[in-house]
């Protein structure tokens, strides 16, 4: 019993050493603090191939609740799915005016739209035209490694191997040309890989009505 | 996360070709008046409540909108009253609107027609054209109310700021109009109010009870219609709008009915009326709203014989704050408010001068239930008062409980 008491004590132990995850990247803004919710994506060489590593099956789910899309910020591979929902007691009537994959659906109450497929890589700006504060964004991009980072600034790419690669930080409100900060890295990395974005992050919009009242009728 | 996703896919898809909905605000409210007879009854009293104290049904408003596909709409909305000083039923706005999608460079081309309001209002934008903030509306806002309306067609383009990586909007709208002849009349006879009360579209509103009505301008009906047609003549009106996102707008517009002042009829006179109007809404620090409006314009009628009966200036300027607490909301609105007489008709004097105080408190029962309270204060001067025995000078106070449902 002791025995087992003891190996167990040494097995938590063993798992308390902190982790250094290979392949993590850690994007960080001028003055070094951490940026969540950003796009980071590894664009392989030309010759990789990609198809080796399946698409998800399941649809990427855009909620609009409270008058809000959620989340702000979606990344997916091209080729994968995406579904809107409308949670709401009211109607919405989401629309893409521009970008990789145009659209105008307008959703009743409690509802959800076709799944669609997005084959091509680029942004998609969700909007909804009844509502104009409501935004959100699908980045689509054409690899299998791709994340967001957490509230750390930190993402993983444990899956990629060996190789060169281009490393791209996006994100809709940085103040940069494509909105986006492109490196090259050579992986795998033992220690993480700090990214500083030079460019500036604007606030992300406030999804709210400028009125807190909820009977407003469309003047 | 997959049960989330599969539970969210579960949603029903009753994506229907023709989606309608119904809304509609139920405003139930004892009024106690220190003041003078009603304007609603040929009076010269600011308030939509006679003296004394009176439960009405002080709103019933029903909204109906029909969507037609993804940019076609109709809205119709009624309302009805009945608060013993003037009952009615009946349409109030009907229109079909057109609502383009944004082009991929970020404008949006809007078009609506039929029976509304120009675009002026900051305060009464919710359900069949009630204000969240106070239950009377501003002076502007009244004069609006009961005879500022019109068909007509409007045609707005917005550029959206969120196409162009900016908080700003900007929006730009073009109306023309008919049945808007008469506008002016009852502002300059009976001056500003402040009310709660839209005239139906079918309704007439009673001149004031004075002499010159049965002297010099007896030609006049004694009851005006606001939304005639009298001489064929398009009116205009040009908005231009900003919007900056989660701060606040600023909407500023020039109205003239272009109404020819040579035509009457059944004793109804085409009125030339123009104003200028500004309008802020803004979010101040500590989650304070503030909307101030202003106006300021001119009117004029002009008699069979070929000189104006009536020549007015008029302007009223007001500012609310309100702040919400959770369930509370308090709001405060002053005002002021002129009209200017420039004829030479001395016994149809409409020189007027006043300001207002509204003190009011919302409290939230439920989602769309609410008890709402407020205090009105009106000091003004008014000449014509005089001819009918009342004090040029008179202070108007009112006091309101409501109960206000909207769904």
């Amino acid at each position: 019993m002791n025995y087992c008491k003891w190996l167990s004590v040494c097995l938590m132990l063993c798992f308390w050493v902190p982790i250094s995850w290979a392949n993590q990247v850690i994007v960080v803004d001028n003055n070094s603090k951490p940026l969540a919710n950003m796009v980071v994506y590894l664009k392989p060489s030309p010759s990789f191939d990609i198809s080796a590593y399946p698409l998800p099956e399941t649809p990427h789910i855009v909620r609009q609740k409270d008058k809000q899309f959620d989340p702000y910020i979606v990344v997916m591979r091209a080729g994968s799915k995406v579904a809107i929902t409308n949670e709401d007691s009211i109607s919405h009537h989401v629309y893409s005016a521009a970008g990789v994959k145009r659209f105008s659906i307008r959703m009743p109450k409690q509802s959800k739209s076709d799944v669609l497929t997005i084959d091509k890589a680029g942004e998609i700006a969700l909007g909804c035209n009844v509502h104009d504060w409501m935004s959100s964004y699908v980045k689509v991009v054409d690899t299998p490694f791709y994340g967001l980072t957490d509230e750390n600034g930190k993402v993983n790419f444990d899956d990629a191997p060996t190789g060169e690669y281009q490393l791209v930080v996006w994100h809709p409100q940085m103040q940069a040309e494509a909105q986006q900060q492109i490196s090259k890295i050579t992986l795998p990395k033992n220690d993480p890989l700090s990214i500083k974005i030079i460019s500036d992050i604007l606030p992300i919009p406030e999804q709210k009505a400028l009125d807190e009242f909820e009977f407003w009728e469309s003047y | 996360m997959k049960l989330v996703v599969i539970g969210l896919l579960c949603l029903s898809t009753s994506a229907l070709a023709v989606e309608q909905k119904w809304s509609g605000i139920i405003d139930l409210s004892v009024a106690n008046v220190d003041g003078t007879q009603s304007y609603l009854k040929g009076g010269l009293g600011k308030f939509r409540a006679n003296n004394g104290t009176q439960l009405a049904l002080s709103q019933f408003g029903l909204s109906h909108h029909l969507e037609l596909s993804d940019k076609w709409s109709t809205k119709i909305v009624a309302n009805g009253y009945w608060d013993n000083v003037d009952d009615g039923i009946g349409i109030t706005e009907a229109v079909v609107k057109y609502r383009g999608l944004p082009t991929d460079s970020g404008y949006r081309v809007e078009v609506q027609a039929g029976i509304m309001y120009p675009n002026i209002t900051l305060e009464n934008l919710a359900t069949a054209w009630a204000s969240p903030y106070t239950l009377n509306y501003s002076a502007i806002n009244a004069w609006l109310a009961e005879e500022v309306r019109h068909t007509g067609v409007k045609i707005g383009i917005t550029r959206l700021g969120k196409f162009f990586q900016s908080p700003h909007s900007f929006s730009f709208n073009v109306e023309a109009f008919t049945n808007n002849d008469t506008t002016g009349a009852l502002l300059a006879w009976h001056g500003w109010t402040q009310s709660s009360r839209q005239t139906l579209w079918h309704e007439t509103i009673p001149v004031p009870h004075l002499p010159q009505f049965d002297g010099v301008l007896k030609g006049q009906a004694k009851q005006s219609d606001p939304f005639i047609e009298l001489d064929n003549r398009l009116g205009t009106h040009i908005s231009a709008q900003w919007t900056w996102r989660g701060k606040g707008r600023l909407l500023a517009g020039y109205y003239d009915n272009n109404a020819n002042t040579k035509i009457v009829k059944h004793g109804q006179y085409a009125w030339r009326t123009r104003f200028h109007h500004l309008g802020v809404k803004w979010r101040l620090p500590a989650r304070v709203e503030m909307i101030a409006q202003y106006m300021k314009g001119d009117t004029k009628m002009m008699a069979p014989e070929g000189f104006d009966a009536v020549n007015n200036d008029y302007q009223s300027a007001n500012i609310l704050l309100s702040r919400r607490w959770q369930k509370h909301t308090v709001s405060g609105r002053l005002e002021h408010f002129s009209v200017t007489d420039n004829d030479e008709m001395v016994a149809d004097n409409n020189n007027e001068s006043g300001r207002s105080l509204t003190l009011s408190y919302r409290y939230r029962i439920q989602r769309g239930w609410f008890i709402h309270t407020e205090f009105n204060w009106v000091d003004s001067e008014r000449q014509a008062r005089t001819s009918i025995g009342l004090p040029k000078h008179l202070i108007e106070r009112q006091w309101q409980l409501a109960t206000r449902y909207f769904f």
